[in-house]
Order: C-alpha cells, then sequence, then structure tokens
C-alpha cells in the first residue's frame, strides 16, 4: 500500500461510493419506468387482442348492413328493399318513411346505424303482394322479415275480396350511416 | 575542540520528528533509511531570482511560493537539490527540506524576522538567510562564515552578515527585527533558537527532473484510486446505460405494437365501439327466422274447417300478454249462437301444441248468388303451447 497517495484514495473512494450510490438510486427510477412500460405494453397488447378478436365483427356489420350511401330519396328506399328478390310486389308511391333514428349502444354512443322505419298504409303496414298465398306470399314474407337489418312486429295475412296480401306491421330497415 | 565539534554536532543539530538532518554529500551515505531524512545546506540550493539557474547538475524542485496567493514583490521561490542528494532519498525513505519548514514558519511573520539556517560546517559554515515580513519571503542569501570551531570570528562574521541583510532591507532605521538561528545549525549564545518549525516533519515531493518515468510514479500514487474511481464510474455508467437501453426497448416495443395498431386499426373505429357493434350484432343474429311451415300448417289446418279466413295476423315480436298470432275465420252458421257454435268449431282448427281462444263470435250475412247466407265470424287468438311456461296451459 506504500506509495498510493492517500488523499486521492480517499477521494475515489467517495467518488465511486457516490457513483455507486447515485447509479442504484437510478437503476430503482429505471426499474420502475421500465415496469410502467411493461404494464403498458400489457394492457396495450390486451386491447390488441380484444381488437383483433372484435375485427371480423367490422365485416359482419358491412355484411348485414347495408350502407345508407346510396340512398337519395324514397323511391331509392325502396328499392334497396330488394322486394322482388323474395317474390313480393308493393306501390312504391304509397311508399312513407314514418321515422327515422340514431340506433344508439347501452351506453348512448350511436352505432352509427340508422332505424328507418316505413310503410304503405295509414296504419303503419307495410302491404306488400305476390301471385299466390302459398308458397309465395308465406315464402317471401317470411324470409323478409327473417333478415336480420329487418324488424317487423307483425304480419298479417289478407283475403279480401278475392285478392290476397300481407301487410307487415312496424316494418323498419337498419341502414349503416 | 575540532574533536569536541565532532561530537557535539549531532547533539546541537536537534532532531525534528526523529529527522535526521543532512547537509553534506559525504553524509548521505551513512543515512539511516528508517528515519526521515532533512535535506538542508549544500544539498539544497535557493533562490528568488527569476533568473537563477541553480548549481551545475542540481535538479530543479517545484517553485514554493514565497507570500500569499495575493502578495507583491515575493517572486516564488526556486529549489534545487543535489542529484546525490535525490538518489538517496529515492527509495522509501521519507525525505522533506528544510528551507520547507521553515518557509511554512515565516510565512506566516507579520512583524520582521532573520532566520539564519544552513550547516555548520567543521571549518566552515554554510549559513543561509532568509528574511520574512509582511507574511512574505523577503529575502533570500548565503553566505560562507568561518566554522564554528572559533565561535567567536562566526558570531562577529555572523553579526556583520546580519548588518548587512537590514542595509538591504532597508531595515536599519532602528526598528525591531527579531534574529534567529534554526537547525541543524546549533545553539548560538545570544542570539534566539528558533526549532518550533521543525517539531513536526513534513515530507516533500522530490522531483527527480525527469529521470525516472514520472508516469511510473504517478501509477504508484494514483493507480490504485483511479481504478476504484474507475470501476465507480464504470459501475454507474454501465448500469445507468443499462437502464437506458433497456427502457428505450420497452419504448420501440411498444411504439411497433401502436403503430401495428395503427395500421390495422385503419378503420379507426374505436374498441369500445367494436364491442357495441358486436352486441348489437349479437343481438340481431340472435332474432329467430320465421319458418313459412308453421304459417302454412296453421293456416292450412284453419282453412280446412272453414269456409274461408278474412286474415291471418302473425305476432313476430310479441309481448307477454299478447297471442303468437290471431285469426278471423268465417264459417256458415247453423241454429246455434255464434259463441256456442265457435266453441264447437274451435278444437276442429286448432293443430296439435297450439291453444286457441275464442274472443270473439258475430253473425253476419252475406250475398251468394243474388241469396242472402248466413255466416260467422270467429276472432280467434292462439299461443303456441310449446311456447308457454305456464304448465296449466297444455294442448286443449
Amino acid at each position: 500500500m506504500s506509495g498510493i497517495n492517500r488523499w486521492s484514495l480517499a477521494i475515489s473512494l467517495v467518488l465511486a461510493i457516490i457513483l455507486g450510490l447515485a447509479a442504484w438510486e437510478s437503476h430503482k427510477i429505471y426499474n420502475e419506468k421500465i415496469r410502467a412500460q411493461q404494464a403498458e405494453l400489457v394492457k396495450l397488447e390486451r386491447w390488441s387482442r380484444s381488437y383483433q378478436r372484435l375485427l371480423p365483427v367490422i365485416d359482419r356489420w358491412n355484411e348485414t348492413f347495408r350502407t345508407a350511401a346510396d340512398i337519395r330519396d324514397r323511391y331509392t328506399l325502396f328499392q334497396s328493399l330488394q322486394l322482388e328478390r323474395y317474390g313480393l310486389d308493393s306501390s312504391p308511391d304509397r311508399f312513407r318513411v314514418r321515422t327515422l333514428e340514431d340506433v344508439k349502444a347501452p351506453n348512448g354512443r350511436a352505432l352509427g346505424l340508422a332505424r328507418i322505419c316505413v310503410s304503405t298504409q295509414g296504419g303503419g303496414g307495410f302491404r306488400v303482394h305476390a301471385e299466390t298465398l302459398d308458397p309465395d306470399l308465406l315464402e317471401g314474407v317470411s324470409e323478409i322479415v327473417s333478415r336480420p337489418d329487418v324488424d317487423v312486429s307483425g304480419v298479417r295475412f289478407i283475403q279480401q275480396g278475392g285478392e290476397v296480401y300481407a301487410v307487415m306491421d312496424g316494418f323498419c330497415i337498419y341502414l349503416r350511416s | 575542540m575540532k574533536r569536541l565539534l565532532e561530537r557535539l554536532r549531532p547533539l546541537a543539530a536537534p532532531d525534528s520528528g526523529d529527522a535526521q538532518f543532512v547537509g553534506l554529500e559525504s553524509e548521505l551515505e551513512t543515512l539511516d533509511p528508517q528515519r526521515p531524512v532533512m535535506l538542508c545546506g549544500d544539498l539544497v540550493f535557493i533562490s528568488q531570482d527569476e533568473h537563477a539557474s541553480g548549481l551545475e547538475g542540481f535538479v530543479r524542485q517545484p517553485d514554493r511560493p514565497a507570500g500569499g496567493a495575493l502578495a507583491k514583490g515575493a517572486p516564488p521561490l526556486k529549489v534545487w537539490i543535489s542529484p546525490a542528494a535525490l538518489k538517496a532519498v529515492s527509495g522509501p525513505v521519507r525525505a522533506g527540506l528544510g528551507i520547507d519548514h521553515i518557509l511554512r514558519w515565516g510565512l506566516r511573520q507579520r512583524d520582521p524576522v532573520i532566520v539564519a539556517s544552513g550547516y555548520a560546517g567543521e571549518r566552515e559554515s554554510n549559513i543561509e538567510i532568509t528574511a520574512f515580513g509582511q507574511r512574505k519571503l523577503l529575502l533570500t542569501r548565503e553566505a560562507r562564515l568561518p566554522g564554528m570551531g572559533n565561535i567567536n570570528r562566526f558570531r562577529s562574521d555572523f553579526d556583520l552578515l546580519v548588518r548587512k541583510v537590514l542595509l538591504d532591507l532597508e531595515w536599519d532605521d532602528g526598528r525591531e527585527v527579531r534574529v534567529f538561528v534554526a537547525p541543524p545549525l546549533p545553539e548560538v549564545p545570544g542570539i534566539e533558537y528558533l526549532d518550533a518549525p521543525f517539531r513536526r516533519f513534513r515530507p516533500a515531493r522530490l522531483s527527480d527532473g525527469g529521470k525516472t518515468d514520472s508516469s511510473v510514479t504517478f501509477l504508484r500514487a494514483h493507480g490504485l484510486p483511479l481504478l476504484i474511481a474507475g470501476v465507480g464510474v464504470a459501475a454507474w455508467g454501465g448500469l445507468t446505460a443499462w437502464d437506458v437501453s433497456r427502457l428505450a426497448e420497452q419504448e420501440r416495443v411498444f411504439d411497433e405494437k401502436v403503430s401495428q395498431q395503427a395500421v390495422r386499426g385503419n378503420r379507426q373505429i374505436g374498441l369500445e365501439r367494436l364491442q357495441a357493434i358486436g352486441r348489437f350484432l349479437e343481438s340481431r343474429n340472435k332474432k329467430a327466422s320465421v319458418d313459412p311451415e308453421r304459417w302454412r300448417d296453421l293456416m292450412a289446418r284453419v282453412a280446412s274447417v272453414s269456409d274461408s279466413i278474412r286474415s291471418f295476423r302473425f305476432h313476430l315480436d310479441p309481448k307477454p300478454s299478447d297471442p303468437d298470432f290471431t285469426f278471423v275465420a268465417i264459417v256458415p252458421a247453423t241454429d246455434e249462437s255464434p259463441m256456442s257454435q265457435g266453441s264447437g268449431w274451435l278444437p276442429k282448427a286448432a293443430p296439435e301444441g297450439v291453444v286457441l281462444q275464442l274472443i270473439r263470435a258475430r253473425g253476419t250475412t252475406r250475398s251468394v248468388n243474388g241469396g242472402a247466407q248466413r255466416q260467422v265470424e270467429f276472432h280467434v287468438e292462439g299461443r303456441y303451447s310449446e311456447k308457454s311456461d305456464k304448465p296449466g296451459e297444455g294442448e286443449a
């Protein structure tokens, strides 16, 4: 140990101790920061997994509901129902929009979906015709009321004076807005 | 007398803190390596003259300050040491300079003092005069005086020397100037003896003029401390760098995830809305699709027992109080009252799994082919019994 400058040794020891303590303190702080960052990452990954799982929902959403972008007027709205696909017919001249509202999630936020209730009759019924009661009218009506983008509260099949038709009550269609 | 002096000298030159005063080259050979060495006399040359170049072969030492940092008129004291002395003390011997001890004391003196140190030889003395005042070194002078063997001659020459110094310093105006004799000179009767500065030995760092690699001594003095400090710096730097890089890596991974998310989620639909949409879709898709067979069965059954069916109404989203369907059937009237005719007719119209309830029966008249035909309208409510959760309400 001879020849070693005592002052130099003391200063270096103090310096080393101070640096060591400082390093340890900052190490603790960094560890905390890193832990917080990891927690954020876990949160993000959890979010990401939920999001990934839900992404197909968007495609199903787009498949299930037609877009309102193509609807310009009553007539195009009527056409968008595509009644002819179900072998049904109605009178576009009497076609009316009764109500139009934004569909809201239970938390009150808009889903980006409009619920449009339509009718062709004063009482709110939507009257459709077909060649025959069975099978045309029965099957056509059952198909259209089964559509997930359509709400119907009731269906009446009516024979009057040799004429057969169906009236769908509370007919509403959902359109993506 | 010589012999007496020879014997006297070591006694007269007091040790300071066990240090041995060495002022002649010849004495270097008989050094006691266990004791500190105080170099003085012929082995040390000092000068305050800025042009002084020392003695031949002597090794320049770091300058000594001749006053405080702000002192004016006190040029630093140059010091040279005999190479032989340097060599002798280069080992593990602790070495100090006499002049350093005197300087340390002298620079504290406010009043004028003159200190005579040096070396008292056998026949000759090498006297070193230093004068201090105002906490400054004001003058150094070296003089060869007679040996102390003849104390009277020495004394008269010494007095002469002091007077010259007083003259040179312009201290000859009668002011009080204290004159000291300091080790290693022996005490001189009638002159104050100054041994206070030497009570504690203070080693001097001696430069060997670069003959040995100064980095070697530097390393020996500071190597281990530097290593310790280096380890501290390295530990601090390393740990901090590691921490910084770990945090940066974490942040990079996070940012990457976020940007991936931003790319995938480019439709900008928030998770919350996505969840709401999912729930809504689920509720829509749970909606039971309507089976036309059910309608068909029911209508065919009713039609088979009635003349005609006015209307058939199916509730697709019935409230608990609502029937699942209602219909109006028309049958030819009998003699019975409409209600009792109805209660007889009703079971015929009900297929399996259906509960019918006659709400109203009304007689009407219809003209057929010019004649009037009496008919009855049955207003009936129906419920699917398999849907009913009320136990008493089975099939009629």
